[in-house]
C-alpha cells in the first residue's frame, strides 16, 4: 500500500492524522507497526497487533486537556 | 408569622393551614422587590460578589452548551472511584470556593455593610445569605442538566446494550450529584453548628495563621469567627498558584478530562475574588489593572511559550530540500516506486487520501482509515 500511496491531503484534524500516519510509516523500514505501547490507556482495544491498531493508538490519546489547562493557567500569567 | 413558620409544626385546622401559608408568604414577600431601592440592593449584591457569579455563568456555558464537555460524562461513569473524586473536586473547589467567596465578599465589604446598615430592609438581608447559598447550590445544577444533555446526545447505533446502559449509569450518575447537592446543602446550613464541634475547634485552634493572614491583607472576615472557610479559599489560591508553576502535561495525567473541569472552573475563584474586593476597598479596578499588568509583564519580559524548534541542517547532516516539489517531478517518483516507469499502462492505481478537518476525532479516523488500509491491502481496488 505505502507504495502506492500516491498523496495524502488533509485539513485541521484530518492533517495530524495523516501526518501521524506518514511519520509511523517513515518510521518503520521493515513494514511491521512501529507502536511498542501493548496497553494504551484511552484505546477501546486491548493489544496492538497491526497498523490500524497502532494509528488508532497513537490517535487516542487525550490531547484536549493539558492544553485546556495551559489555556487557563499558564498562558495567562505567561511572563518570565 | 414568618418566626413561627421557621418551627417545623403540622397544623392541625384550616385555620392553622391558613396561618401556615400566610406565614410562607411573609417569607416569600421578603425576596421579592417591592421598590426601586431594593432592585439597586439586588444589583449591588451581585456586583460585590462579580467573580463567583462569573465562574458560575462560565461553568453554565460549558456543561450545558458545549457537547465535547458533556460527553466527558460518559467516559466519568465507568468508573466508580472517578465519579466519586469528581464529585468531591466540584465540592470542594467548585461549589465551596464558589459559595465562600460570596459569604465572605459580602462579609467584608464596608461599603455594602454600610448599605445594609443604613437600609435596613428584609430584602437584602435575606439575599445576602440566599444569594451565596443559591450560587454554591447551582454548581451541581450545572453538573446536573450537563449529565441531561449527555444522554441527550447519545448516538444511535446498531448495539441494543451500550446506549440503555450508559444511559442508565448516567442517570444513577444523577442521583450520585443529587445526593451530594443534599450534603452541600446540608452544609451550608449547618457552618456554624459544624463549626462548633469540639474536633472542628481543636482544627481551628490550629489554623490561626489563617486569620492572622487575612487580618495582614485587610480582608478578615467581619461576621463568622471560624478559620476553616478562609483554610479551604487559601488551600484553593495554592492549589492554582501550584497549576501555574507545573507543567500542565503534568497536571492533565492527574486530572485528566472531566477531572480537570472543576480545577477549570474554581481554582481562580479565590484569588480574583480578593482582587475583586480590593477593587471595592481602593475604589479601583484592580482586575482589569492586573490583566494589564500582566500583558506589560509579557511584553517586558517574554512569554513562556516553549515552541520548539528543529535543526533540520544538523539533524540530517546537510541543507534540507524545501523547494516545492512539481507535480511531474511527484509523478515520476511514484512511477519509479513502483517501477512502472518504462511502461506506465502498468502502473497500479494511485492510492490518493483525502482528510477532512473535525479536531483530533478526524485524526483519530484519518489514522484508522489508513492503518486499515496498510492491514488489509486487499481492500485496495486491483489495477
Amino acid at each position: 500500500m505505502t507504495k502506492r500511496l500516491f498523496a495524502i491531503s488533509g485539513v485541521s484534524g484530518g492533517s495530524v492524522g495523516a501526518a501521524v500516519a506518514a511519520a509511523a510509516m517513515a518510521r518503520t523500514k521493515s513494514g511491521e507497526q512501529p507502536c511498542v505501547e501493548r496497553q494504551p490507556s484511552l484505546w477501546y482495544g486491548d493489544t496492538i497487533g497491526n497498523w490500524r491498531d497502532c494509528l488508532e493508538a497513537l490517535t487516542a490519546d487525550d490531547f484536549l486537556t493539558p492544553v485546556s489547562i495551559g489555556l487557563v493557567f499558564r498562558d495567562i500569567v505567561r511572563f518570565g | 408569622m414568618a418566626d413561627a413558620f421557621r418551627h417545623t409544626y403540622i397544623p392541625r385546622s384550616w385555620k392553622e393551614i391558613v396561618g401556615y401559608a400566610r406565614a410562607l408568604w411573609a417569607v416569600v414577600l421578603g425576596y421579592i422587590p417591592r421598590s426601586w431601592s431594593d432592585v439597586v440592593d439586588f444589583a449591588l449584591i451581585l456586583w460585590v460578589i462579580r467573580v463567583p457569579v462569573c465562574a458560575l455563568a462560565v461553568g453554565f456555558a460549558l456543561l450545558c452548551l458545549v457537547p465535547q464537555a458533556q460527553d466527558l460524562l460518559v467516559e466519568l461513569i465507568e468508573y466508580s472511584w472517578h465519579v466519586v473524586f469528581f464529585l468531591a473536586l466540584v465540592f470542594f473547589i467548585w461549589a465551596s470556593t464558589t459559595h465562600y467567596t460570596a459569604r465572605l465578599l459580602l462579609d467584608t465589604d464596608e461599603r455594602f455593610r454600610a448599605r445594609v446598615a443604613e437600609r435596613s430592609s428584609d430584602f437584602i438581608e435575606n439575599w445576602e445569605i440566599f444569594l451565596s447559598r443559591l450560587l454554591g447550590a447551582l454548581t451541581f445544577v450545572a453538573v446536573l442538566l450537563s449529565a441531561e444533555r449527555s444522554i441527550e446526545n447519545l448516538p444511535v447505533i446498531d448495539d441494543p446494550y451500550i446506549v440503555p446502559y450508559v444511559s442508565r449509569m448516567l442517570r444513577w450518575f444523577q442521583l450520585v450529584t443529587l445526593a451530594t447537592l443534599g450534603i452541600f446543602i446540608w452544609y451550608m446550613l449547618s457552618r456554624n453548628a459544624l463549626s462548633a464541634l469540639q474536633p472542628v475547634r481543636n482544627l481551628e485552634s490550629k489554623t490561626g495563621f489563617v486569620r492572622r493572614f487575612l487580618r495582614r491583607i485587610g480582608i478578615e472576615p467581619r461576621l463568622n469567627s471560624n478559620n476553616l472557610g478562609p483554610l479551604m479559599l487559601f488551600v484553593v489560591f495554592m492549589l492554582c498558584a501550584g497549576i501555574l508553576l507545573l507543567s500542565p502535561v503534568w497536571i492533565a495525567r492527574w486530572f485528566p478530562r472531566s477531572l480537570a473541569v472543576p480545577l477549570l472552573l474554581g481554582a481562580w475563584v479565590p484569588f480574583l475574588s480578593l482582587l475583586s474586593d480590593m477593587g471595592r476597598h481602593y475604589r479601583a479596578p484592580v482586575i482589569a489593572g492586573a490583566a494589564v499588568a500582566v500583558a506589560i509583564l509579557s511584553f517586558l519580559f517574554g512569554d513562556n511559550h516553549s515552541v520548539r524548534r528543529v535543526n533540520a541542517a544538523q539533524i540530517l547532516g546537510r541543507q534540507p530540500d524545501s523547494a516545492e516539489m512539481s507535480l511531474n517531478r511527484a509523478v515520476d517518483l511514484w512511477m519509479s516506486a513502483n517501477s512502472c516507469k518504462e511502461d506506465p499502462a502498468k502502473c497500479p492505481r494511485p492510492i490518493i487520501i483525502a482528510a477532512a478537518g473535525g479536531a483530533s476525532r478526524a485524526g483519530f479516523f484519518t489514522a484508522s482509515i489508513i492503518g486499515l488500509r496498510k492491514r488489509t491491502p486487499a481492500l485496495i481496488l486491483p489495477r
